[in-house]
């Protein structure tokens, strides 16, 4: 039924990146070029190599 | 001028009451025909009116297939002009989007899979060199979201015509058979028409789709590790975990592909030799309604969709050399499958992957080697 309630709302993508030195996730969203696996940006708090490790999208009004 | 309320009503009673006699009195004649002549109409003409009704529903429906039609052609023509500036001949997208495949047939059944994977393959070829033809600069991956994309402008066109040949069938010998049946089964039609035309925006920015989890559970596996091309599209990695030998298998990504997967198994167990003792296909089924999106089931079978073709083969290799074969499965609905993937659907693949290994030590034994295949669509999962 939550699903039916959400059918037609907007969606905002994110990409989760994950460091691979401190484990730190960042959520920011998704720009083309991005996919699920591929190396992301330094991390923003050890500045080690990050991966993407997740591409979903969030209905914009989402709490979560 | 005082109006009295109480008096007004019973005038009012009073002239209606012929039309609702209470019985005793005598009526006059034309309060009779008033109750007569419609049920002569809907004797006559009830089931006309029923068509019309059907009709307007059935054009309405039509209608909205159509600007989705349109829309889709117009998304594809955008998408490969912004790949290919100087393309001008849309014909030959219109051309492409009327491709169509003749099944074999299948009066004599014998040998019909390895047909159908015949012309599969040939269509598949023929597109994409059509493709590249249309954006003959574009690098494998966008070549890939390309096909994708004009896939689904091809499937809503196909949608569209076939919907309209019924209702024009209908309308023109004003037959209640045809229209109906269209009537009932518009629903579904629209539901997955609406699941197609929402799938573009993901197609064409190479997001990752609902269908593309279990291609992203094997990813993860395959990550820092040697990987070759063992079937078209379609890599191979392996990977030692507590004394049993793990060949990972799935479509290349991030491009928008499936890969082939039977072609893969076929290769490992009768060309490289490799003795399998343990399947696991991991996929995104449908869910049923009520089911959550994003739940994790285990099961026995060959876990892959299609027409067919790709799952035949994969029983047929499994059952001749006594290949136990598990599935795992991730619960989405047909809009979910197709469209970005939803965050509900992306955490499930760590649940997917402790199903696997639970599945790799409970039945397993150290020393045998077990095949993992990720299936699906692998647009914007890389490995």
């Amino acid at each position: 039924m939550s699903e039916d309630n959400n059918k037609d709302k907007q969606h905002i993508v994110y990409t989760i990146e994950q460091c691979k030195v401190c484990g730190v996730k960042n959520k920011r969203t998704f720009k083309v070029g991005d996919y699920v696996y591929k190396d992301g940006g330094s991390c923003l708090r050890c500045k080690g190599n990050t991966l993407v490790i997740m591409i979903y999208a969030e209905p914009i009004n989402s709490n979560v | 001028m005082v109006i009295n309320l109480s008096d007004t009503i019973a005038s009012i009673q009073m002239q209606a009451n012929p039309l609702f006699p209470t019985g005793g009195e005598s009526q006059p004649w034309w309060v009779y025909l008033l109750w007569i002549i419609p049920i002569f109409i809907f004797m006559l003409y009830g089931q006309r009116i029923q068509m019309w009704i059907v009709m307007q529903d059935v054009s309405r429906s039509l209608n909205k297939l159509k600007s989705m039609q349109d829309n889709s052609r117009e998304e594809a023509i955008s998408y490969i002009k912004s790949v290919n500036p100087n393309l001008t001949n849309l014909e030959r997208i219109d051309m492409l989007m009327e491709h169509f495949t003749i099944t074999p047939v299948n009066l004599d059944p014998y040998g019909i899979v390895s047909k159908i994977q015949h012309l599969i393959r040939l269509r598949d070829d023929r597109i994409r060199a059509e493709v590249r033809a249309l954006a003959p600069q574009a690098d494998e991956v966008t070549l890939s979201r390309l096909e994708n994309v004009l896939e689904v402008a091809t499937a809503l066109h196909m949608l569209y015509k076939v919907v309209r040949h019924f209702y024009l069938m209908g309308k023109k010998t004003t037959s209640m058979f045809f229209l109906v049946q269209l009537q009932m089964i518009m629903p579904l039609i629209m539901q997955s028409a609406e699941a197609l035309n929402k799938a573009i925006p993901a197609l064409k920015n190479g997001q990752p789709i609902g269908d593309g989890i279990g291609p992203m559970v094997v990813g993860r596996l395959m990550l820092d590790r040697e990987k070759i091309v063992i079937a078209r599209d379609t890599v191979l990695s392996e990977y030692d975990y507590n004394g049993r030998r793990l060949y990972l298998v799935k479509a290349k990504g991030p491009g928008g592909t499936v890969g082939e997967p039977h072609t893969a198994i076929e290769k490992i167990v009768n060309e490289m030799g490799i003795r399998i003792d343990m399947i696991i296909m991991i996929d995104a089924a449908l869910k049923l309604e009520g089911e959550k999106s994003g739940e994790v089931a285990e099961g026995i079978g060959a876990a892959i969709g299609g027409i067919g073709v790709e799952r035949f083969q994969i029983e047929e290799i499994a059952t001749k050399r006594n290949i136990p074969l598990y599935a795992v499965i991730i619960k989405q609905s047909i809009l979910e499958a197709i469209t970005t993937m939803k965050k509900e659907i992306a955490e499930a693949a760590d649940k997917a992957s402790r199903t696997v290994f639970r599945m790799i030590d409970e039945y397993s034994k150290q020393g045998d080697n077990i095949l993992i295949i990720g299936v699906g669509n692998t647009l914007g999962v890389g490995q």
